[in-house]
């Protein structure tokens, strides 16, 4: 694989535009539902992001992970999740370094789905180790969110504040890295080979 | 056709008259000052905060943002730390087994002021700014048109998607999705829910790529604007002390690390 390629601008194509501002706003209204709705303890705001990665190149996925978080507060008012623009960051990048390796091809069946969880734990693990200074530094490890429970409970159990934030970090985000993939991956078999190919890297998810 | 209007609300305050780009480095150091500046420096940024969005005349909305909302974010930071601080022992006062601790304050409450002052700057800045009016400015001084374009479709996209995700789960719903209940099953809603909506947007972008292409998006010429944003001289102005302002942080820092500022 061409290294090269992972920053090129050529990722940046008319259809990588228009998919980024829907990702985007997926990101935003799944976080969103997720979170307030359905009521569950992950955070699944990135499925926009890692989808950009995959079909469009490891830059256009960094940029909308950027970009959702920035614009998050200019539509649904200020929240905590700004700051983490970095982790989204690394977060696009990674899955799509993980697409163009092509795991998200429906070609290698159920090995696929071992190397899906396989990169989204990883992703999970980086993008863990990317939050818990953020985390600590910005907000003393509590965001206000229902991982705010886990930190309580991590903290009875080390003696020390910053290693409690990286140990809430390393429970929650492997999980919701971990189920982002395999959701995104879920979504994409049933996408057909057409509209995955219009993206840049889209022939690497046939 | 919605308008990219996001979190702003229509005024005629100096803040709103306030050209964007002066106003986003000014956002720039609002957000970072509470964390360069020493502790001492955290209440008088909020009561700044304060003075800035009423004299603006931002209104309730502006105070129900910078000041309610927020405290999801900071009670937890004072709560959390002043109650399980790990190490603490010099104890406030206990009910039952959960003990206060100096520690604890000590350690959050110049958090949860930063988080406040940093939240109160941006509240002020979405309220107040049209963010075709920022990217429009941003695109006048050199940032790409097509940047502008995914960051405005995306804030219009935006209500149009929290509107399809609640409209999907109902219709799930409706067919007998279990949304409520254990976590297992939960988590087993998300698909049916994400399914249609990622699906949908993915078949949808061939038709708007075409449609763009055809109106000329990638011809790279010069391109005029609906939307003019003037520039006067107080917004020149505004600009330079918002760039003095931003370059005296990392002295700020350097003074700090030096000793000759405490706190």
């Amino acid at each position: 694989m061409d290294r090269r390629s992972w920053f090129s601008m050529a990722q940046f194509t008319t259809p990588t535009l228009v998919l980024m501002a829907l990702a985007i706003a997926i990101n935003i209204a799944v976080g969103n539902t997720v979170q307030n709705v359905i009521k569950l303890p992950i955070y699944l705001d990135s499925i926009g992001t890692v989808l950009v990665g995959v079909l469009a190149g490891p830059l256009a996925g960094a940029v909308t992970g950027v970009l959702a978080n920035l614009i998050w507060g200019f539509t649904l008012g200020p929240t905590s999740i700004a700051p983490f623009a970095i982790t989204a960051a690394f977060i696009g990048f990674l899955a799509g370094v993980f697409g163009q390796r092509g795991i998200f091809s429906p070609k290698r069946g159920g090995m696929g789905l071992v190397w899906v969880i396989v990169g989204g734990f990883l992703t999970g693990v980086v993008a863990a180790i990317v939050s818990a200074p953020i985390a600590y530094y910005v907000f003393g490890g509590t965001t206000g969110g229902g991982t705010d429970v886990l930190v309580t409970i991590f903290r009875g159990i080390t003696d020390n504040v910053f290693t409690a934030t990286l140990l809430q970090g390393g429970v929650s985000d492997p999980t919701d890295k971990t189920i982002t993939f395999i959701v995104t991956w879920a979504i994409l078999l049933a996408v057909p080979v057409t509209v995955k190919t219009i993206f840049p890297q889209g022939e690497k998810s046939v | 056709m919605t308008e990219a209007v996001g979190f702003f609300r229509p005024g005629a305050g100096w803040l709103h008259r306030l050209n964007p780009y002066p106003k986003l480095l000014l956002v720039l150091w609002g957000v970072l000052a509470p964390f360069v500046l020493p502790v001492a420096a955290i209440p008088a940024l909020i009561v700044l905060n304060l003075a800035v969005g009423l004299s603006a005349g931002l209104g309730r909305p502006y105070l129900r943002a910078a000041v309610l909302a927020p405290m999801a974010v900071i009670l937890p930071i004072v709560l959390i730390n002043g109650f399980f601080y790990p190490g603490s022992h010099d104890v406030l006062f206990a009910i039952g087994p959960l003990a206060l601790t100096r520690e604890g304050l000590a350690f959050g409450l110049p958090i949860a002021g930063r988080v406040l002052a940093a939240f109160g700057v941006t509240v002020a800045f979405v309220t107040s700014t049209r963010p075709d009016d920022l990217m429009e400015t941003m695109v006048q001084r050199g940032t790409s048109p097509r940047l502008a374009f995914v960051v405005l479709s995306a804030i219009q996209a935006i209500p149009r998607m929290l509107d399809k995700a609640g409209r999907i789960l109902e219709a799930q719903q409706a067919r007998g999705l279990a949304a409520t209940g254990s976590v297992g099953t939960r988590v087993r809603a998300v698909v049916p829910l994400l399914g249609p909506m990622i699906i949908g947007s993915l078949i949808d972008v061939r038709e708007r790529s075409l449609a763009l292409e055809s109106r000329g998006f990638s011809s790279g010429r010069a391109r005029t604007a609906f939307r003019a944003v003037p520039t006067r001289p107080v917004d020149v102005t505004a600009t330079r002390l918002a760039l003095v302002a931003l370059l005296a942080l990392p002295v700020v820092i350097v003074l700090r690390i030096a000793g000759v500022i405490g706190g």
